[in-house]
């Protein structure tokens, strides 16, 4: 029932969500006016929060947010290249920070922000699966909509993999937590990441068989059929005729 | 067109996922600006895998980048496509140079090692600048100044990352991998 409701309401099409999520990007990109700047902010925000729930994700965009402003803050009372005309802080070494530099790390924020508004708000709404199914119907061709939607769900098995390999090799007592610089750590590295590749790319063999015999490669344009073969007339004749057959040729060799 | 085999389509993907995997666990802890790493170990993997698998290992190496930036929030899909050629080029590079002077992946004499970290930061340097120009014209970097900031700082850490990490992971695991069959003598096959 839930599956019926789900297909009963218009959904957009995938390709038209990512491609107008880029339109509006590139609005951002190449314009520095300030009015657009908050006015696409603002609804890319909503557009965000609407569609995209997740808390992770919207903790790590705020975090990006503070630390684009404090880099370009950093960066520019080092460099003290843009000159305000009120100095709100004194730095060491005669840098200092004006109103104008906090003024352009905000607006540097916003910027970047919003590319990452507009993303979070087109992952939100498009599942790989249907992106996938979108980009065939317009045409793309089928092996590139198949290596997107392999790469989306081969994050899960990777991660089980690397989980085995980790407490594996802990046991084992490799250092997992020393200096990747240190001779520990590069071991920890390298003997990790042995195992890890070996494993990977005998699941890439193991995959390609398994989509070969479901037929991948027979054409590269579907995966598996189903045909349901129903027990018809014609099956009946053909083993009546197998049967006559077969008794004909007992009849011809007794004679 | 020549169709591409089912096999390295599937190689494609999952490389794809571990690079994702790993320049996710890695920029995370180091990001100065967003999706620009300090020091990024990724980029290890990535030369690794151009010199292991040819052009299948640097298509991995942009598909894995732009996916890892979309979805942890790094940049949006427009622009990964254009700042992503950066990793492609990063493994491109170096497994172009192997296979048409023929050198050993497995990195047992001194001008192979020579011909790794040179590649890599001829690769790495274009990356850079693509980067930051991109960086430039967003409005995170404001002037030239910080802009080659970006650039020296970028090539500084990958310079340690090749020669800390990317020469004994090859080193390392070439013999294996070529003893199992699974890497790719040419640029495709």
């Amino acid at each position: 029932m839930n599956i019926k409701h789900y297909e009963f309401h218009a959904r957009p099409h995938p390709v038209s969500v990512l491609a107008s999520g880029c339109l509006l990007s590139s609005v951002v990109f190449f314009s520095h006016a300030p009015s657009y700047q908050i006015a696409i902010t603002v609804c890319s925000l909503i557009a965000f929060v609407h569609f995209n729930h997740n808390a992770t994700t919207m903790r790590m965009l705020l975090l990006t947010a503070a630390r684009i402003v404090l880099y370009i803050l950093v960066l520019y009372a080092l460099l003290s290249q843009v000159p305000g005309s009120h100095e709100l802080m004194h730095w060491p070494w005669g840098c200092y920070i004006s109103t104008r530099t906090l003024f352009v790390a905000l607006g540097a924020a916003a910027r970047v922000n919003t590319l990452l508004f507009i993303a979070g708000a087109c992952a939100g709404i498009v599942k790989p699966e249907d992106l996938a199914r979108g980009l065939r119907q317009i045409g793309v061709p089928y092996w590139l909509c198949f290596l997107v939607v392999l790469t989306f769900q081969v994050f899960d098995r990777l991660r089980y993999n690397w989980g085995l390999i980790y407490e594996g090799m802990r046991s084992r007592g490799l250092r997992f937590t020393a200096n990747i610089f240190s001779k520990m750590g590069r071991q920890a590295l390298i003997y990790s990441m042995t195992a890890f590749l070996l494993l990977a790319l005998r699941q890439v063999s193991e995959i390609s068989i398994s989509s070969n015999f479901r037929g991948v490669d027979a054409g590269m344009n579907r995966r598996t059929d189903l045909v349901e073969y129903h027990w018809g007339g014609i099956d009946w004749t053909i083993v009546a005729a197998a049967t006559c057959c077969v008794c004909g040729l007992f009849w011809v060799a007794h004679i | 067109m020549k169709r591409p085999k089912t096999y390295h389509l599937i190689l494609t993907a999952v490389l794809s996922g571990i690079i994702a995997v790993v320049s996710y666990a890695s920029a995370v802890t180091t990001t100065l600006i967003p999706g620009v790493a300090a020091l990024y170990p990724a980029a290890a993997l990535e030369i690794a895998f151009g010199i292991w698998f040819g052009l299948w290992g640097a298509f991995a190496a942009y598909i894995g980048v732009l996916i890892a930036g979309v979805t942890a929030g790094w940049f949006s899909p427009q622009v990964g496509i254009l700042i992503g050629l950066g990793d492609f080029m990063l493994a491109a590079i170096p497994a172009y140079v192997f296979r048409k002077m023929n050198y050993s992946c497995q990195l047992k004499r001194t001008r192979d090692i020579v011909a790794l970290i040179t590649s890599s930061m001829i690769a790495s340097i274009l990356g850079s600048l693509l980067y930051n120009w991109v960086n430039l014209v967003l409005g995170v970097l404001q002037n030239m100044k910080a802009f080659w900031l970006g650039v020296l700082s970028w090539n500084i850490g990958n310079l340690l990352i090749v020669i800390v990490i990317a020469v004994p992971l090859v080193r390392a695991l070439s013999r294996v991998l070529e003893k199992s069959g699974f890497t790719i003598k040419g640029l495709f096959e």
